[in-house]
């Protein structure tokens, strides 16, 4: 550690040992690095650990389901326990297996392949761990207070209503699932801002790796995909426990409305699934090609195209509930249309490998299954697409076959093929290869005998969901083999988990570059130390590691910065934040180091969820208050590596600020993706209050008053004006005027108070409550959506203006961090408008 | 070194097919689902006889503006073409691409607004299959 600050290159550039510099960058060993540790390696590798575990609970449920239906008549499972194993096996194969491995890959993967140290938020990667961790045991949970939930993983109501699902199961599916799916927006933060700006300098946005680009559209696939459900599922657990009426059709609820926004989320959610594999075969196959990937542009508008064609399919999963024919058919078209980027990224990968000359080990064996099993779930989908196939086999073992192909040939087979491909990298190892060869092929073979069968049960009009079928119709030979093959399949899995155990211990040792790979994360050695690159790479290509020498370009100030940047910063985790498009150096900052809170965090949200399922209200707001104590120590900083004159050096010498106090460019796209998010949730509340509102022939419905306007629209007018000083405080700040910072935040927290305090008496003039018929529901669930927005806006803003006004030796200008409220602020003020001009305009217009 | 193009042109040419043809998508849907649901009680200015050239509007509307950005990202991109010699620099390798992914995603999108709209000339508006 250096005792005085360095001032000028030289003194920057004091020599440190590699001791040195991984000291800052090792997290605490033991229970303390459990429990604390936040580096991208070690938490992506327990995702993925956590991935697998959940993988054999719900093998072993499919397993059973088998065992059930390999005879007609069968008493093996009764039909309360199948209907159990059967919400089990998906929810835990669409939740806590699939989307954790995603991102365990991403977390453990992408830092290195795009040549940065860390990821932006390495305590948010942490707390998604602990959050998916959590949020799986709660659901699980259920088992021990035999409380499982038999409604199947899409939940529809009225089956999952309180009347027909009386127990506590629906409530730990709901809420346990609403924990993960909170880790899996915080890991999509993570990915998104690694893909835009933490990239090595020069790896611009042409010559990103294709896995980067599929996590990225997945990354916002997530946000867009999931926030639904989490509003659509806190909608239902509200219906069950304190009775409002957004499904209740009785009460002018619909469960349309259930289904719509279960498929909004639940159709992009198979190609959040899969578009990250996509970008792994695209990986493995240029390596095993050994050439550079053709089409390279279209396979980019492909990922591009995937994740938004993705999101105008959800209505195909209710072809059969009764809506106009004319509505079906757009999503006909999308359905279909979504097979051209599908069928150009697999005509790329054919021809890669036609031209290339093929190393067949066993990622590529499991890359080319994954191409064989894939079409043929695909052509199925377009079968599918159709409605009247649609009609015809809807329901039936057809659709259990598709979407097994699409999701086991999409997912399975590519994640195999990744975790054969990057275990010598992060185990250190080399993996088995005759077992892994007989682990594809037990997995192929085993695959194909258990769901090819499928699509002939389905057409001969086998239903799904049921738990046993009759003699004497035809069935049974097709279940025969189809339970035959899950145990081939249930081999192949053994035979994996046997290579992992038994090539870690005994495999070879790995060398730095096995496969002679051309992506960055092979550039370390192995083992890869904690910081990833000591000395940052500078990228010149698509195949950075297959560059001849001489096509190395490197700008000399970029040259000098990454020289620096070996030696110093020698007391904090440093990271350089790079432009979205050219990959230019933009800053160095401080990524956070290891910390307890979020596992803190995680718990605290963990136990509340388990008092809100047993409708311990008091304890759970309890918990609420010790997680928001958990964010604050989360976010605390002591400005220990607070050093003005050095950082002013540093950026006369080299170029970039130095920003000890963490990333303004990180900072802000943090701030703009949680709007995003916000946004998302603000946007499925407005889609089911139109959705509600066309059922009754009046809104509001008869009988219920009409909410006066003039006092929230006063509390609105407020809200507006507010806008301006809060401007005042975000140009002062960057004019570094202390006074009009103060003034600016002081003034728009009061306003921002007195549009709280006018709101909640507008809400005591109501004539109806949050039980009153559906109207009723969605009317509190809107408010209190814009309310808690912004009354968490006014702590943050009066929060900051006490930092503030108590920094007093600090340039105001260091505290960005009032940027992004003020940010945050304005999208506070758009909901406003966008939530009174619905709920008090909206029942006089519409 | 090829003149520069603004990252606004660029961002539009690359983004507006995908988001148009997303809010064509969910507009020309909302309007089947929405108008046929409540009876075409609630929509004040369009009856089921005038949907279908609402639909239409629409259409041309969105057409229009992802062909705009195509037709920006191939004058773009005509411009990389004659400019750059044939080694090109990282910066017009970047900008090639980004325009030829402009180019392409309004193709695509375009294709998928008119494959989207087109049952509308076929089928009747509030039909129900089951």
């Amino acid at each position: 550690m250096t005792t005085t600050a360095p001032h000028s290159e030289n003194e920057f550039h004091q020599p440190v040992s590699e001791e040195t510099f991984a000291r800052v960058w090792n997290d605490p060993t033991g229970i303390r690095g459990l429990l604390q540790g936040v580096q991208n390696q070690p938490i992506g590798i327990r995702l993925i650990g956590l991935s697998i575990f959940f993988l054999i609970l719900g093998g072993i449920q499919a397993l059973l389901m088998r065992t059930q239906l390999a005879v007609p008549n069968n008493t093996f499972l009764d039909p309360e326990t199948y209907n159990r194993l059967m919400t089990m096996h998906g929810t835990t194969m669409m939740f806590l297996v699939a989307i954790p491995m995603i991102e365990g890959i991403g977390t453990l993967v992408l830092p290195q392949m795009m040549g940065s140290r860390e990821l932006p938020f390495p305590r948010l990667a942490a707390f998604a761990f602990w959050t998916f961790l959590f949020g799986g045991l709660i659901f699980y949970f259920g088992f021990f207070v035999d409380a499982v939930p038999e409604g199947g993983w899409f939940a529809y109501v009225p089956m999952t209503g309180k009347e027909y699902s009386p127990g506590l199961g629906v409530d730990f599916y709901l809420l346990g699932l609403n924990v993960a799916e909170t880790a899996a927006i915080a890991g999509a933060f993570e990915l998104i801002i690694s893909f835009f700006h933490m990239r090595a300098p020069g790896m611009s946005i042409n010559r990103i790796p294709i896995f980067a680009w599929a996590i990225m559209v997945t990354g916002w696939m997530i946000i867009f995909a999931f926030t639904p459900l989490v509003v659509g599922s806190t909608l239902l657990e509200l219906d069950r426990a304190i009775g409002t009426h957004f499904f209740n059709p009785d009460q002018n609820g619909d469960p349309l409305l259930w289904q719509h926004i279960f498929w909004i989320f639940g159709h992009p959610d198979v190609y959040i699934i899969f578009i990250p594999p996509l970008g792994i075969v695209a990986t493995i196959v240029t390596v095993f090609s050994r050439r550079a990937l053709i089409g390279y542009t279209f396979i980019v508008i492909s990922l591009v195209s995937l994740g938004f064609l993705s999101f105008g399919l959800w209505v195909h999963h209710m072809f059969a509930t009764g809506l106009p024919e004319l509505a079906l058919s757009f999503f006909t078209a999308a359905s279909m249309m979504i097979a051209i980027p599908s069928g150009i990224q697999i005509f790329a990968f054919i021809i890669t490998i036609w031209s290339g000359r093929p190393v067949f080990k066993t990622p590529f064996l499991f890359a080319i299954g994954f191409l064989l099993i894939f079409v043929l779930g695909g052509l199925s989908g377009v079968m599918l697409a159709s409605v009247p196939v649609n009609l015809q086999t809807h329901d039936t073992y057809f659709v259990v076959a598709h979407f097994h192909y699409v999701l086991i040939g999409g997912w399975l087979f590519p994640i195999f093929a990744a975790i054969y491909y990057w275990f010598p990298k992060f185990i250190e190892r080399m993996p088995n290869e005759r077992l892994g060869v007989w682990n594809f092929l037990l997995l192929f073979i085993g695959f194909n005998v258990t769901f090819f069968p499928m699509h002939i049960s389905g057409i001969l009009g086998m239903p799904r969901r049921v738990y046993t079928y009759q003699a004497g119709v035809g069935l049974e030979p097709y279940n025969l083999l189809s339970t035959i093959g899950s145990f081939m399949v249930a081999a192949s899995f053994v035979v994996f988990l046997i290579n992992m155990i038994w090539s870690a211990r005994n495999g070879q040792k790995a060398p730095a570059n096995p496969w002679n790979a051309d992506t960055l994360e092979w550039l370390p050695p192995t083992p890869v130390p904690p910081y990833g690159f000591r000395e940052f790479p500078v990228v010149n290509s698509r195949n950075p590691l297959w560059e001849k020498a001489e096509e190395q370009v490197v700008e000399p100030g970029t040259r000098k910065l990454l020289d620096v940047l070996k030696h110093y910063p020698r007391e904090y985790r440093a990271q350089i934040a790079t432009s979205a498009i050219d990959a230019r150096p933009l800053e160095v900052f401080r990524v956070a180091g290891p910390s307890i809170y979020p596992f803190w965090a995680a718990l605290a949200i963990a136990v509340m969820t388990l008092f809100l399922v047993f409708s311990q209200y008091a304890l759970a707001g309890v918990c609420l208050i010790i997680t928001m104590f958990t964010l604050i120590g989360w976010h605390r900083d002591t400005g220990a590596y607070s050093k003005p004159d050095e950082e002013e050096a540093f950026e006369r010498e080299y170029g970039v600020p130095l920003r000890p106090h963490g990333s303004r460019v990180i900072g802000r796209w943090g701030t703009i993706l949680t709007i995003v998010t916000l946004a998302t949730a603000l946007g499925t509340l407005c889609f089911s209050y139109l959705y509600l509102r066309l059922k009754p022939p009046q809104w509001p419905p008869d009988g219920i008053a009409m909410p006066d306007p003039v006092l929230p629209g006063i509390a609105l007018l407020v809200l507006l004006i507010s806008v301006i000083p809060m401007r005042w405080a975000a140009s002062a700040l960057q004019r570094d005027e202390r006074a009009g910072v103060q003034r600016g935040l002081l003034i728009g927290v009061v306003l921002g108070i007195l549009y709280l305090v006018g709101n909640l008496l507008s809400y005591g003039q109501l004539g109806f409550n949050y039980q009153t018929q559906a109207f009723g529901s969605i009317f509190a669930i809107m408010a209190g959506y814009q309310l808690l927005t912004m009354l968490v806006i006014v702590v943050m803003g009066a929060a900051m203006l006490f930092w503030f006004v108590r920094a007093t030796h600090e340039r105001p200008s260091r505290h960005q961090a009032i940027t992004d409220l003020v940010l945050f602020w304005y999208y506070a003020v758009a909901a406003g408008v966008v939530t009174y001009a619905l709920l008090y305009i909206g029942p006089i217009v519409i | 070194m090829i003149r520069t193009t603004s990252p606004f042109v660029l961002g539009y040419s690359v983004l507006s097919g995908p988001i148009i043809w997303f809010v064509h998508f969910v507009a020309v849907y909302s309007l089947a689902e929405f108008g046929c649901r409540s009876n075409f009680t609630n929509l004040i200015f369009i009856t089921p006889e005038t949907m279908r050239l609402t639909m239409i509007v629409l259409t041309v509307v969105s057409v229009i503006g992802v062909g705009f950005g195509g037709i920006l990202a191939f004058r773009a991109w005509s411009q990389v073409r004659k400019e750059t010699s044939r080694k090109e620099s990282a910066y017009e390798a970047r900008f090639h691409f980004l325009t030829l992914l402009g180019m392409l995603l309004s193709a695509l999108f375009i294709l998928s607004i008119l494959f989207t709209v087109a049952p509308a000339f076929v089928l009747s508006v509030c039909d129900k299959a089951i």
